[in-house]
């Protein structure tokens, strides 16, 4: 349940240091952009402040100092808010310029793919640091999931994982537990894979468990915890898999049959 | 062997039920994340507020105590807002567990009873406090937050940064839990959820990135390997290295000695 903050809880988001090196000012102009809205507010809370101490005379100064724990809220979302929608049209320039695609690439700077890629991510990186930084909950699923295109059913337990933001697809009621990893793109030595994940509804993945990319966990299926699906696994309809490589070890329905007695 | 939404558990072999997650779905209880954080933040100023307007009014001579006290300031108010969060949840906490008894029974309860509903509100009451314990670069901090919120944790214990449930876990003295490891009590399905008790006795080790199900009972000296799990409900046995996923392999531990004979 607790997880440790330590492990920042962000997407997961391969930059390459050449890369970022290159395009690095374009992220210091995002940083730069997101925090003046901000500015702006704060200068009119400072405001507010003054005119509440001359017009009111004796207890002036509680109303400001009351609505500060509001005030930093509403500056806390106002940040993240406005680096999403620089960070969408950052994408949607890149998009048009390189649409991406799954694949197996080779990992090289010069290959359209592999850059695009790292750029990409680059443009995710403030608004994903700032949400894993706080745990509110207002906004939680469409901050994480939908502002970053990934697909989502209603209703799920999806806290505290890893994910890779592009590619993945997760249907209704899934559990996810925590400290899981679903990655859909991943460097094999010299190779960049990537390819769709597609979790079915009603599925249950354990704690601590890594799914690599092109799986497909289909409807009911229970991974338990710890356990590592291969790249291109697909699994059957209500089987249990367990295990690095995860096998099929029976079926959902033997299971509920336990648990009720 | 149902009674009304409890199951037993006492005689089941646990081994085939797959691990899930301890995590909650989303709800409307965790906006007590956010009334806790506006009572730290106000008691926060109320507190200083005193000190920083005779500063502010009197700046002339009294400039060179603000920078000198600065620093400790800062830490004053890192240790005050954790500490303020920590007590008035771990004060919720009582006055939940008077009004409603919890009776934290071992068992297999379905997600509509009364027993799932008093873990949620658990849930959001200590989760804020927690992850300012884990978020804060201040040591021990995570002992003296988690003792106040109701979990047994004895002395000269190692608990680096691992995903620790709160409620039902038991730590005697001189156990080490290592780097990234998942220590549960509670799991859930999406109609059913297990509570059980985890007892770590003294002097056991579990491993790196390793899972300790709901349940898992470690004798003294037992050692869980690095990368291992346990099935629900597995006692592992005193001076002996379990391996495997589940620890189903056991090796005794020999003293030197043992091997020049």
């Amino acid at each position: 349940m607790s997880s440790p903050t330590s492990t920042k809880l962000m997407h997961v988001l391969y930059i390459n240091p050449k890369i970022r090196r290159k395009h690095i000012l374009g992220y210091i102009i995002h940083i730069w952009f997101s925090l003046v809205p901000v500015i702006f507010m704060e200068a009119g809370y400072y405001n507010f402040w003054n005119w509440s101490i001359q017009t009111i005379p004796n207890f002036g100064i509680w109303i400001p100092v009351l609505l500060f724990p509001v005030n930093l809220l509403i500056a806390y979302y106002l940040l993240v808010f406005t680096s999403i929608s620089i960070m969408k049209t950052w994408l949607f320039l890149l998009i048009i310029r390189h649409k991406p695609r799954e694949g197996i690439f080779p990992k090289d700077i010069h290959n359209k793919d592999f850059k695009f890629l790292s750029l990409r991510n680059l443009a995710r990186l403030f608004p994903s640091y700032l949400i894993a930084s706080t745990p509110f909950p207002f906004f939680r699923k469409t901050l994480f999931f939908s502002a970053f295109n990934i697909k989502i059913g209603k209703k799920g337990i999806n806290r505290d994982i890893w994910v890779t933001p592009e590619f993945i697809e997760i249907g209704d009621n899934v559990i996810i537990g925590h400290a899981t990893s679903l990655l859909s793109n991943i460097i094999d030595q010299d190779k960049l894979i990537i390819k769709k994940i597609i979790i079915a509804d009603n599925s249950i993945i354990g704690t601590k468990s890594t799914i690599l990319p092109g799986v497909t966990l289909k409807k009911n299926s229970i991974l338990s915890a710890g356990s590592y699906m291969l790249p291109f696994q697909t699994s059957e309809e209500d089987s249990v898999y367990y295990g690095n490589p995860a096998e099929k070890v029976g079926k959902r329905s033997d299971i509920e049959k336990e648990l009720k007695g | 062997m149902e009674s009304g939404n409890k199951t037993e558990i006492s005689g089941k072999t646990m081994e085939k039920i797959p691990v899930t997650t301890s995590n909650i779905y989303s709800d409307r209880k965790s906006l007590l994340i956010v009334v806790q954080f506006t009572f730290g933040v106000l008691f926060l100023i109320i507190t200083n507020y005193w000190y920083f307007n005779f500063i502010f009014k009197n700046w002339d001579p009294f400039w060179i105590l603000f920078v000198i006290f600065l620093p400790l300031n800062i830490f004053g108010f890192i240790y005050e807002f954790v500490f303020v969060i920590a007590v008035f949840s771990a004060l919720i906490l009582k006055i939940l567990k008077k009004i409603h008894p919890i009776n934290g029974e071992e068992g297999i309860f379905s997600i509509d009873g009364e027993e799932f509903k008093f873990y949620k509100y658990r849930y959001w009451i200590s989760y804020f406090a927690v992850w300012l314990a884990r978020a804060v670069p201040l040591p021990w901090i995570d002992f003296v937050i988690m003792k106040m919120l109701g979990s047994k944790i004895g002395k000269k214990v190692c608990l680096y940064d691992s995903w620790m449930d709160i409620e039902l876990i038991e730590i005697e003295d001189n156990v080490m839990t290592s780097v990234n490891t998942v220590i549960m009590s509670h799991a859930v399905f999406q109609d059913k959820f297990i509570q059980m008790k985890t007892i770590l006795k003294k002097n056991s080790i579990t491993g790196g990135l390793s899972i300790v199900a709901p349940g898992t009972f470690l004798e003294e000296g037992a050692i869980l390997g690095a990368c291992c799990s346990t099935f629900i409900g597995q006692r592992l046995e005193s001076n002996h290295y379990h391996i495997g996923n589940p620890a189903l392999k056991k090796i005794p531990i020999t003293k030197p000695k043992d091997k020049k004979k």
